[in-house]
């Protein structure tokens, strides 16, 4: 007779091991695996420091609005090939056919260096599809910023408000930090974004991450 | 050497008529935003310096305060900051006024 079933006790809590079990095997686990949380997840990552890249797009692949209700992208040694250029940020929800317009933009800035260097500004981008995230970027690839974006309940049918940070160092010399966020109002779930420079070949790693949620 | 994206990590050639498409629209936002010159790129630097410490003194200006003739000339000072600078190292090497 098979036996497919151990009798309670037939092992002690602790007695089977990794080093009892094949690790190299492949188990069909048909049951929900719980005790290791899924809520965040990496979605895409991208290195384009050594050869920079004309544009960093996430599209419909990974962005699923359906399945996660914010995304966290973040940066680091981020630079721009041409000096002095802005980072931008593209939103679309179908695909990059179209990218959603009637941004407002508000930011904070500071000097890293001097504390008595900082500002506010606003602006309306009304047709051109992008926000500016943060000012000129250093073309040093060895002095390239950092930055984390959220973009927040990506899947609900409100306006979508996009939070950010970015310290790089600036073209002028020294080093900022840039505190902004945008209002987009627009209210199709999102499935794609984009990041250039607002003109030639950024540089930098970056990742995409995707959060969970039931509501 | 043919420009090229990266796609959900994957990096893939543009083709000739994108290309094109992302030069022409680059060489447009260049005309109107040339890529400023080092000396440039300092003064914008030492200004975005000094409009922040004309900032910090705004308030006395204000109505129910009196400026001193040193704070008047601090400010001035400040405003004149950039008067003259046509190197980077003269840019470099400005010495900002002490605040009274």
């Amino acid at each position: 007779m098979a036996l497919n079933t151990l009798p309670a006790g037939a092992f002690a809590d602790d007695a089977i091991t990794s080093d009892k079990i094949n690790l190299a095997n492949t188990f069909a686990f048909t049951g929900t695996v719980t005790g290791t949380p899924q809520d965040m997840v990496l979605l895409s990552s991208v290195d384009s420091h050594t050869s920079p890249t004309s544009a960093v797009v996430f599209n419909s692949s990974v962005v699923d609005s359906t399945t996660y209700r914010s995304f966290l992208i973040t940066g680091s040694n981020i630079y721009s090939v041409t000096n002095a250029q802005g980072l931008r940020f593209y939103t679309s929800h179908d695909n990059g056919s179209n990218f959603n317009n009637d941004n407002k933009r508000g930011q904070v800035y500071r000097n890293l260096y001097s504390g008595s260097s900082f500002g506010h500004e606003q602006q309306t981008v009304s047709s051109s599809g992008y926000c500016n995230i943060g000012g000129s970027m250093s073309s040093s690839n060895n002095l390239g910023g950092s930055m984390t974006l959220w973009v927040h309940g990506s899947s609900k049918s409100f306006w979508k408000y996009i939070l950010y940070q970015i310290a790089t160092r600036h073209s002028g010399g020294e080093a900022y930090n840039w505190n902004g966020a945008f209002e987009q109002q627009n209210s199709n779930a999102y499935n794609y974004f984009k990041l250039t420079a607002d003109s030639g070949n950024i540089g930098g790693f970056f990742y995409l991450y995707g959060l969970k949620g039931s509501a | 050497m043919a420009r090229d994206q990266i796609v959900n990590g994957v990096r893939i050639e543009l083709t000739a008529e994108e290309e094109a498409a992302l030069e022409a629209q680059e060489a447009a936002w260049l005309k109107d935003n040339p890529v400023p010159s080092d000396l440039q790129l300092s003064l914008d630097n030492l200004r975005l310096k000094r409009n922040g410490l004309l900032a910090e003194t705004d308030w006395w200006g204000a109505s129910d305060n009196t400026m001193t003739d040193a704070q008047k000339k601090y400010r001035q000072d400040l405003r004149d900051l950039t008067t003259g600078l046509d190197t980077v190292d003269k840019v470099n090497n400005v010495v900002f006024p002490t605040k009274p």
